[in-house]
């Protein structure tokens, strides 16, 4: 094999210093014209003389050496073609060696002087388009979105210079390439954000995606400051859940702060500034922790105060307890605040956070008594005061009473003769009930009405017995009787101290609630101020009954309304009940929110007793949301001062007073909250047992057995006769009769044994004032021993208020029990004790809100949600975060409302909810709303055009990025201009802004990388920014980053020191996988190999998804080599490569974890290593079905030693691409290139291809032993990979480093390596020696050059090609 | 060092307006290329008229071949320089020589002249069509840009092939003008001028081609949705007849031939343009044919012999031709079809697939608009004016394109 042509200079450098270059030109002139010129005229010219130029060539020109050097390269040509023995022609007479060596030594001689006379040349570099790959990457790292792929679809690119795609010449420009970056560009626009003070891009092109881009960016940062970066938002979806269950919610854990604070507690309280280390370990917000630590180590206040409280538990608590702090600001953060629903109407009704101070004008009050068999039943009135009480402090306890379902109250003070009177008449009536059934058995058989006096005084019997004898047989009519009463009273509910409520003990949702505030709460639906508001259930209606203190004629009113926007609505029915009759008078249904249109009734006959009740149902057994206001006013037709009755004006304010629950006309039980199943029927009241004694006497028309049946009823009740042996029935008949509630006391009325009103009663040791109440001093507990005969599941009711005398100082919470630790703190309303009691209220949320923010920020706690973004982040604002945190939170809000565009999109669906409202419920619910939501589009508007001009700007600040140079004042102008001329067409701002987007993408400064060439001189450095620019597009095939364009701004570049320690930092970046996949991949002409489909399906279907592994292992190789500053050799001699499973299945390496990459060591083991053993060069570099040594071969020869194959020759026979019989690819290869006139070639480039043989067509290992010892064409043998590696490592390496070199230095410069690169080619061979080899010094030297830093002057840009 | 892009401009001062009379159809010009040369012995075509005889590779064409224009002999002769495939290919179309040295630089091919001639007659001057994505490497000291582009709008230009078929159809189809598109247009070319002031005449020549799309462009803008009004004739087709293509670049080889073939028909159907290119593969190809049965690499493995694979693919590729030919001549255009109208040019880069560029495969299909008399064999091989520029020359008189010469020829083919 004969030396490969490589071209050096380095014994020549020494004397160029010395010398200079231009001296050495005369001696060969002289030598041309003496002895080569003749040479040349010889045996050249006969063929390349000027007539017949064959092959182009014209020699005889040269007569001079003038004439040789206007072209160079004509003489690089002739060296190679001598050398190579390709000229003179094989048919001619050979040159004589001497003769040869005479033409060479000179040739070479001159292209070394011209080389150095024109170091450093920069050469002709055509104007560059960006190339796609250059145009991609821009576009992404000028809007930062690495998923933009536009250049997709767009050509080919081609190459040209050192075979690369980023060379001007090849780069060209087409109507329909313009065209497609005109729509890529607007493609782009349309990620484009306007934004306040200008744009950013975001991945997404619709509004509803920014928005939640900022929704996330909003919630993301609420999470972080709060710490709690792993819980996501899946909010629980049901509809009413108003309470915050955890720090997702915006609520901040505790936990956390006090156990740091409790635990450095003492060397706190020495040095607070030490908060700011014990929060940055804890993890804590750092601000929140100080705020605390401030409130715990204040003074105590002097008026009442939780935070004292606090101050004197944290001193207090053991340190290991922060648990317990945190449950007692839990506690009172429970009680102080409440969460309302911000959907729907939203944060424009009332705030998600709201404030509330459980302080109560007066307390009522309810105790049921449990049946204990005792006689007595223990009863204590408590009252505890906060602050000092005076005497004057007196608690009034109103009225206590006692009430049983269904009859009058008994007043506390009179139970003791209640109790004895019933206890005697009970006894007396029973003892004479065989003479009562007497009278009553003539009754029920006497036509017309029951004189009930009469027969009394007949039979010699009590007519009050005789009374309630014919009531409980039917025989009389009587009081109507509601059952059913709700029982359980609640307060506090939701923790809102002015709802209150009536519930059944399990039946869930059933309720009958008020708010007794002057503000609309919300609970969830809407509570009016001072409103009466019932729950249906499914199974049970609900009903607000009015019982009859008077007879008379009256006018009913009723008022009905939904006061929750989700539901189907309700049914209420007005009805009228007299003893067992039941009419219904009005009936109706109603849709959400609705209010229902109830005629009123007038002149209705009612008797004393009477009840009018007011009912209300689900509707189509739907409950949810069925929420519904009520109200029912009853008005005396006549009279002077007609009465009247309100159920809202009579219970709202005092709903738990009592059910049944007084009037406001002195009557203790008026008002009756109850519930049933079944609307169509009166109540049920106990029967007579059926097969009793009584049922008997009931059938019975004999009066003889009537008497008899009578008289053993008698008898068995008294006790005079034996109960033993009686059946089932006649014992509950025994206890029918019997029981204080039961048939025939039921209706027995105890104020007959009441004391007359208007007196002062001592009873049970205490003093009852003339209207029963009791009064204690504000700071007192009294106990007292009551008979239990009537208190058996009876309830206690009574209301606690302040005596008018009390002086207001203080506060005070009441029991009707032993405990009132939980007790809402009770206070005269306007008085001292109320302001500082609220004062201590808000000093404590001013720490300790409940929540810190509305981290969920769109609210979906309604059905219907027209408020989109909910802000309330207040205390989060003030107690966690500075000054910075601050304006990021308002700034991330601020965008939000600006790009959802919220405002408009709010007055819009406003607009349709007013419409949908009048047809279907009050509008007058969003008025509040109206006002401001158009303000607020109208502010947006104003807003939008206000930002139009800092969004130009800010487009004029990105055209000089996309242009990578600052802008001239004319093209500021010009764009401004532009955007004006577009608004003029008829485009509004955002259309015009994208359309000037589009329009800077298609810009030729954009689209070019064009650089000034200065005037009157051969060259000149480059300014600064297109400096950064080729030094960003060599290294990151992408515009400079802002490091790079603030060192060209400093005007830094100039200096080439700055330019290697950009570049030095450079190629640390990932971005340099750029230069591994645009430069090295596609010097080995693998790049794209991950879409490369030219091998047979059918024979290697594993390949395709082969090969995007085998793609990526090439691409880390490289970027791991430049990124490492690794040794050029180490691309053919690497120990090491990168595999992921797949890859190291198919190399059988040891495995690789699942879905990772990882570097590979000791890969030659496994015949890898470097770029021979890479799948992706082996498998490039065959054929579809089989090898290719002649491929494999050629690639070696000429892609990694850069040399060159003489021209083939005319009709070349062919190969077969399947393999017949037994021959191997070599040797049907070696049988074929025998052939004299292929071998000129093959001999040079097939043996280098059989070393490879071990390795198929996709580049995986033979199972079976190839043949790959070859003997290169110089007579050198080698075996195998190794073999290979090994020879172009030691015998090849100044020819592969050199090629190597050249190849980079045409990548970076965009232009084909030139005679007058020889010097710097040679300083890159130099240093790489010096040092190892390591690349960086390869791309130092460069970036380092004249070449690079330097453009030709416009005179030689026009002279030399 | 490339030449302005002026030079590139045809010398036309002498070319009156191409005459479209009253209600005559225009003619088109559709030139359709495959690499690599044909089987030896079964590229030929002998006799006249019916009674023509037609070799293996031309047998698609049996029932065209009244229609047909068979010439045998006529070479390149730049395209015997430089180096085998980049160099026979690049300026087929132009007789042009060929920058080597990483440099480029061919020749304004035949059928850009024309486009640039009759381009402002319809909305696309011409149509680019290729179903091989370029090869970007530098092979041999001569660029593959070369091998894959036989259309040049200008010497240092060369017309981007469109190689997807559903962003060719919509270059065809795609008809709005966007509100302000224009004032882009005008900003970008005024920045464009301001460019060219500051770089050093090389480079303005690079700019020349951004300049000269821009002006494009905007006619294209001018043109759009103006239709039919430019001269008197009508297109037969207004509406579209076939579905826009899927995205994407198809699997299938002959899946996307057939597609470009049909936009091809499609567009001089609709008088979108009367000059169009199809590549069906790049000279030094790699193309597979798993359809046909020949699933390996064609250049050198198959090309380099006279099989029964190659055969078999060079028979598809006429196949396409004659699939155009075929569909051309089924739409009627007053007396004669749009077939009668068309000048279709199949050619390649070399005879044979052993880089045999001494005389190359030409066949012509199509009347010109009565300007062809077909049904006949031409044989140049032993006559002294047998340069294929020459051959363009006479097309470009039918055309009513005259030049005094072309490429590296100023004489005509006086029997064509």
């Amino acid at each position: 094999m004969r030396p490969f042509v490589t071209f050096s200079l380095a014994l020549l450098c020494g004397l160029a210093l010395t010398f200079g270059a231009d001296d050495a030109f005369p001696a060969l002139a002289d030598q041309y014209e003496s002895e080569v010129g003749l040479l040349v005229e010889q045996r050249c010219v006969s063929c390349h003389d000027t007539a017949t130029q064959k092959g182009d060539l014209d020699l005889e020109y040269f007569t001079d050496l003038a004439a040789i050097r206007t072209a160079p390269d004509i003489w690089q040509r002739v060296l190679e073609q001598v050398t190579s023995g390709e000229m003179p022609p094989k048919d001619e007479d050979p040159m004589l060696p001497e003769q040869k060596a005479v033409l060479l030594d000179w040739v070479n001689d001159y292209l070394r002087a011209e080389a150095l006379a024109n170091a450093g040349d920069p050469g002709p570099v055509v104007l560059r388009r960006l190339s796609n790959a250059e145009y991609t990457y821009t576009l992404r790292d000028l809007t930062g979105l690495p998923s933009l792929d536009p250049a997709n679809e767009f050509p080919v690119d081609s190459a040209a210079g050192e075979g690369f795609t980023n060379t001007g010449d090849a780069l060209t420009m087409s109507p329909s390439l313009l065209e497609k970056y005109l729509a890529a560009g607007k493609q782009v626009a349309a990620h484009a954000v306007l934004l306040p003070d200008g744009f950013r891009f975001s991945n997404k092109v619709s509004r509803l995606d920014w928005s939640n881009e900022l929704v996330n960016e909003i919630r993301g940062f609420y999470r972080r400051v709060m710490g709690a970066d792993a819980v996501d938002f899946s909010y629980r979806s049901q509809v009413g859940n108003v309470v915050p269950a955890d720090v997702r919610e915006g609520r901040l854990d505790l936990l956390p702060y006090f156990a740091a604070l409790l635990a450095h507690r003492e060397e706190l309280s020495q040095n607070p500034a030490g908060i700011q280390q014990v929060a940055e370990t804890a993890d804590l917000n750092p601000n929140y922790a100080a705020n605390l630590l401030r409130v715990l180590l204040a003074e105590a206040e002097e008026r009442p105060s939780l935070l004292n409280e606090l101050r004197s538990l944290w001193n207090s608590i053991e340190q290991d307890h922060p648990e317990e702090l945190v449950a007692w600001v839990r506690g009172w953060q429970d009680r102080l605040w409440t969460f309302n629903p911000v959907g729907h109407l939203g944060g424009y009704v009332h705030p998600w956070q709201a404030a509330i101070n459980p302080v109560i004008a007066r307390s009522d009050l309810t105790h049921r008594f449990k049946s204990a068999g005792e006689s007595t039943v223990s009863l204590q009135f408590t009252s505890r005061a906060l602050g000092t009480a005076t005497d004057d402090d007196e608690i009034v306890w109103e009225a206590p009473r006692i009430v049983r379902t269904g009859r009058s109250p008994i007043l506390l003070r009179d139970l003791e003769q209640v109790s004895s009177g019933f206890a005697a008449f009970r006894e007396r009536t029973l003892a004479s009930l065989g003479a009562l059934l007497q009278a009553a058995f003539v009754a029920r058989h006497s036509d017309g009405a029951v004189d009930t006096k009469f027969l009394a005084d007949n039979y010699e019997v009590d007519s009050k017995a005789l009374h309630l004898v014919l009531q409980a047989l039917g025989l009389v009519g009587g009081r109507a009787v509601i059952t059913g009463h709700l029982t359980e009273p609640h307060r506090n509910v939701g923790q809102k101290a002015a709802i209150s409520a009536w519930r059944l003990p399990d039946v869930k949702d059933l309720s009958f609630v008020s708010n007794a505030s002057d503000q609309s709460l919300n609970i969830p639906g809407e509570a009016p101020p001072h409103s009466i508001l019932v729950h249906p259930h499914p199974e049970h209606w609900v009903a607000a009954g009015w019982q009859s203190p008077i007879g008379g004629k009256l006018e009913i009113a009723a008022h009905v309304q939904g006061r929750h926007g989700c539901g189907n609505g309700t049914k209420w029915v007005i009805q009228h009940q007299r003893g067992d009759q039941l009419r219904v008078l009005r009936e109706g249904v109603i849709s959400a929110l609705q209010k229902a249109n109830i005629k009123l009734i007038t002149e209705a006959r009612i008797e004393i007793g009477d009840v009018v009740s007011l009912l209300i149902d689900a509707r189509d057994g739907n409950h949810a949301c069925d929420l519904t206001e009520i109200d029912l006013v009853l008005t005396e037709s006549s009279g002077d001062v007609p009465r009247r009755w309100s159920l809202r004006e009579d219970c709202a304010d005092s709903l738990l007073a009592g059910n049944p629950h007084h009037d406001s006309h002195g009557n203790l039980a008026t008002w009756h909250f109850y519930s049933g199943q079944d609307r169509d029927l009166p109540v049920a009241w106990q029967k007579v047992p059926e097969d009793s004694l009584l049922d008997r006497w009931m059938k019975t028309s004999n009066s003889g057995e009537a008497s008899a049946l009578g008289t053993r009823v008698q008898s068995l009740m008294t006790g005079e006769a034996s109960r033993d042996g009686l059946s089932g029935p006649d014992l509950a008949m025994i206890d029918q009769l019997e029981a204080v509630d039961g048939l025939l006391f039921a209706r027995m009325d105890f104020s007959e044994w009441a004391l007359p009103t208007g007196t002062v009663t001592e009873a049970f040791g205490q003093t009852f004032t003339v209207e029963g109440h009791l009064v204690t001093a504000a700071d007192e507990r009294i106990e007292m021993e009551l008979p239990s005969a009537l208190l058996d599941e009876a309830d206690l009711f009574t209301t606690g208020v302040f005596a008018k005398s009390s002086t207001g100082d203080v506060g005070v919470q009441l029991a009707v029990t032993d405990g009132v630790k939980d007790a809402p703190m009770m206070v005269m309303p306007g008085s001292s004790a109320e302001a500082n009691l609220k004062l201590a209220y808000a000093a404590f949320r001013e720490v300790f809100p409940a929540a810190m923010c509305y981290a969920r920020v769109v609210p979906i706690d309604e059905v219907v949600t027209l408020v989109l973004y909910h802000r309330e982040d207040e205390p989060l604002k003030r107690l966690m975060l500075d000054d910075a945190g601050r304006e990021t939170i308002d700034r991330l809000w601020d965008e939000l409302l600006f790009v959802s565009r919220d405002a408009y999109r709010l007055e819009t669906a406003l607009e349709q909810l007013l419409e949908f409202a009048t047809q279907d419920s009050d509008p007058a619910i969003f008025k509040p709303m109206i006002e401001p939501v158009a303000s607020g589009a109208m502010a947006l508007s104003r807003r939008m055009l206000k930002t139009e001009g800092a969004q130009l700007n800010s487009l004029l600040n990105f055209a000089a990025k996309a242009y990578r140079r600052p802008l001239s004042m004319e093209e500021g102008h010009g764009l401004r201009g532009l955007y004006h001329k577009l608004r003029s067409d008829g485009l509004d701002h955002e259309q015009a802004f994208q359309l000037m987007l589009a329009r800077l993408l298609a810009a030729p400064a954009f689209l070019y990388r064009s650089e000034a060439a200065p005037e009157g001189v051969t060259q000149g450095p480059v300014t600064a920014w297109e400096q950064a620019t080729r030094l960003s597009y060599f290294l990151w095939s992408s515009m400079p980053d802002p490091a790079l364009t603030e060192a060209a701004s400093l005007g830094r570049l100039a200096d080439p020191e700055e330019l290697a320690a950009q570049t030095r930092r450079m190629l640390g970046s990932f971005k340099i996988r750029r230069l591994a996949k645009h430069f090295a991949c596609q010097w080995l002409q693998v790049r794209e190999f991950d879409t490369f489909n030219e091998k047979n399906e059918q024979l290697h279907p594993d390949f395709e998804h082969l090969r995007g592994a085998m793609y990526e292992e090439t691409l880390r190789f490289f970027t791991d080599l430049f990124q490492e500053n690794r040794s050029v050799l180490s691309i053919l001699n690497a120990d090491h490569t990168f595999a992921n499973s797949t890859l190291a299945e198919f190399y059988e390496f040891p495995p690789v974890e699942a879905g990772s990459w990882q570097r590979v060591k000791e890969v030659r083991a496994h015949g890898r290593g470097g770029i021979l053993g890479m799948a992706a060069t082996l498998a490039k570099h065959s054929g579809a079905s089989r090898t290719s040594p002649i491929l494999r071969g050629n690639w070696v020869y000429e892609t990694l030693l850069g040399q060159h194959l003489p021209k083939p020759p005319k009709g070349v026979p062919t190969l077969p691409d399947v393999i017949e019989g037994d021959f191997t690819a070599r040797q049907v290869i070696e049988q074929h290139t025998s052939d004299p006139g292929c071998a000129k070639c093959h001999a040079k480039v097939d043996p280098l291809g059989f070393a490879l043989e071990q390795y198929d067509t996709v580049g995986r290992l033979r199972a079976e032993r190839a043949d790959t010892q070859t003997t290169l064409e110089d007579g050198k043998s080698l075996e195998g990979l190794a073999g290979l590696r090994d020879y172009l490592v030691e015998d090849q390496r100044d020819v592969f480093v050199k090629q190597f070199c050249r190849k980079l230095l045409g990548y970076a410069l965009g232009r084909a390596v030139r005679l007058s690169d020889s010097v710097l080619l040679d300083q890159m061979m130099d240093s790489l020696k010096a040092n190892d080899y390591r690349v960086h010094v390869a791309i130092e030297r460069i970036v380092r050059s004249t070449q690079f830093r330097e453009i030709r002057g416009e005179p030689l840009a026009q002279v030399k090609p | 060092m490339a030449l302005p892009w002026f030079e590139s401009m045809p010398v036309f001062a002498d070319v009156g307006k191409p005459k479209t009379e009253g209600g005559d159809a225009p003619k088109r010009l559709g030139v359709l290329f495959a690499g690599n040369g044909f089987h030896s012995k079964e590229w030929w075509a002998k006799g006249q008229g019916k009674e023509m005889t037609l070799g293996k590779v031309l047998a698609p064409l049996e029932s065209h071949k009244e229609k047909l224009l068979f010439i045998r002999g006529l070479y390149n002769e730049e395209a015997l320089k430089g180096n085998i495939h980049s160099s026979m290919t690049g300026n087929l179309l132009s007789g042009a020589p060929l920058a080597p040295g990483g440099e480029i630089r061919s020749g304004t091919s035949v059928d850009q002249v024309v486009a640039q001639r009759y381009g402002r007659d319809c909305r696309l001057p011409s149509l680019v069509l290729g179903c091989e994505k370029a090869n970007p490497s530098v092979h041999k000291n001569y660029s593959m840009l070369y091998s894959s582009h036989i259309s040049w709008s200008s010497p240092t230009a060369p017309t981007p092939l469109e190689v997807y078929p559903a962003l060719a159809f919509d270059r065809l189809f795609k008809n709005d003008v966007q509100l302000g598109e224009k004032s882009v247009l005008d900003a970008v070319l005024e920045d464009a001028h301001d460019v060219r002031r500051r770089v050093s005449r090389a480079d303005q020549q690079k700019l020349d081609e951004y300049l000269q799309s821009v002006r494009e462009v905007e006619q294209r803008l001018d043109r759009a949705g103006k239709r039919g009004e430019f001269q008197g004739w009508r297109p037969t087709l207004t509406e579209l007849n076939m579905d826009r293509p899927a995205d994407g670049y198809p699997q299938d080889v002959s899946e996307h031939m057939r597609l470009m073939s049909d936009i091809m028909v499609l567009a001089f159907q609709t008088d979108t343009t009367r000059v169009c290119s199809l590549k069906l593969n790049n000279d030094h190809s790699s193309l597979r044919f798993p359809h046909l049965g020949v699933d390996y690499m064609i250049h050198h493995l198959l090309s380099h012999a006279d099989t029964q694979d190659w055969l078999k693919v060079n028979q598809y590729f006429v196949e396409q031709l004659a699939y155009i030919a075929t569909k051309l001549d089924a739409i009627q255009e007053g007396e004669r079809t749009a077939l009668d109208n068309t000048t279709l040019l199949f050619c390649s880069s070399m005879l044979t697939g052993s880089h045999d560029a001494t005389q190359l495969p030409v066949v012509l299909v199509g009347r010109g608009g009565g300007t062809i008399e077909t049904g006949r064999v031409l044989d140049y091989r032993e006559k002294e004016n047998r340069k294929l520029c020459s051959l363009f020359l006479s097309l470009l008189d039918k055309f009513e394109i005259r030049l005094p010469s072309f490429g590296d020829s100023n004489e005509r083919l006086a029997e064509v």
